[in-house]
């Protein structure tokens, strides 16, 4: 893998019981050259996250409801973002203000799809604009 | 544990099975409701998760992928799979380690 391959490979965390909707979710990012996975629970998440943490992770709001403590607490990688989502009639929990103010944007899913794909975008080029992010390690810099 | 829920069959066992395809890595992570829950990093298309999980069951229960058998929810998250070869009291102590 190159230089330029590695900085453009971007994990996103789809975190959610639809499994449905994720999956839908997860071939429309696949197909533009993201590397989904998808958590049912925001347990799995963190475990996801600690094991490689994402770039982009999108979480269902229902689920930030019930977060224990005032941080949803999934590791993202340097430059990465939190988005959450909810469905268009879904009754919206309260979420604490420190998670809300930790996240980047939060869409109605599957209605904002586009808008999913443009904020993976744009986290990817803000990535890349500022040398963050997934690192490339030279094979004569790596440890043996 | 207890809650696994394991039918045997005349050459092994029959058991449900609920998966979480696309997860960060492949393993038998325990039991969800009464049904052994894994998790696959294949994506759900073209069978690619039906044959991760026929590979992870036969590396898990040391069997031949052969002796591992989907016989329900192909395209279902929660499955049925028959395990040759194997006895339920197995399957209750691989479940507990």
């Amino acid at each position: 893998m190159t230089h330029v391959e590695r900085l453009t490979e971007m994990k996103v965390l789809l975190v959610g019981e639809d499994a449905a909707l994720l999956e839908g979710l997860a071939q429309s990012l696949a197909a533009v050259g993201y590397a989904p996975q998808v958590a049912e629970s925001l347990h799995d998440a963190r475990d996801a996250a600690a094991d490689a943490p994402p770039l982009l992770a999108v979480v269902d709001r229902n689920l930030a409801d019930e977060a224990s403590g005032d941080t949803l607490a999934i590791t993202l990688a340097p430059g990465g973002a939190l988005v959450l989502y909810h469905g268009a009639s879904d009754d919206l929990p309260a979420i604490s203000p420190t998670v809300q103010r930790s996240v980047m944007a939060e869409l109605t899913l599957p209605l904002e799809r586009n808008r999913l794909m443009a904020l993976a975008a744009h986290v990817q080029e803000r990535v890349r604009a500022t040398g963050r992010g997934t690192r490339f390690t030279p094979p004569e810099q790596q440890a043996f | 544990m207890g809650g696994l829920r394991i039918q045997p069959t005349g050459t092994g066992v029959r058991l449900s099975v609920r998966v979480q395809p696309r997860a960060s890595d492949s393993r038998v992570t325990g039991v969800h409701g009464d049904a052994l829950k894994v998790r696959l990093t294949a994506p759900p298309v073209d069978g690619a998760a039906n044959e991760a999980l026929v590979e992870l069951l036969a590396g898990t229960f040391g069997i031949p992928t052969r002796a591992v058998t989907i016989v329900a929810g192909m395209s279902s998250r929660t499955k049925v799979v028959e395990l040759e070869g194997v006895t339920e009291d197995r399957v209750r102590r691989l479940m507990q380690t």
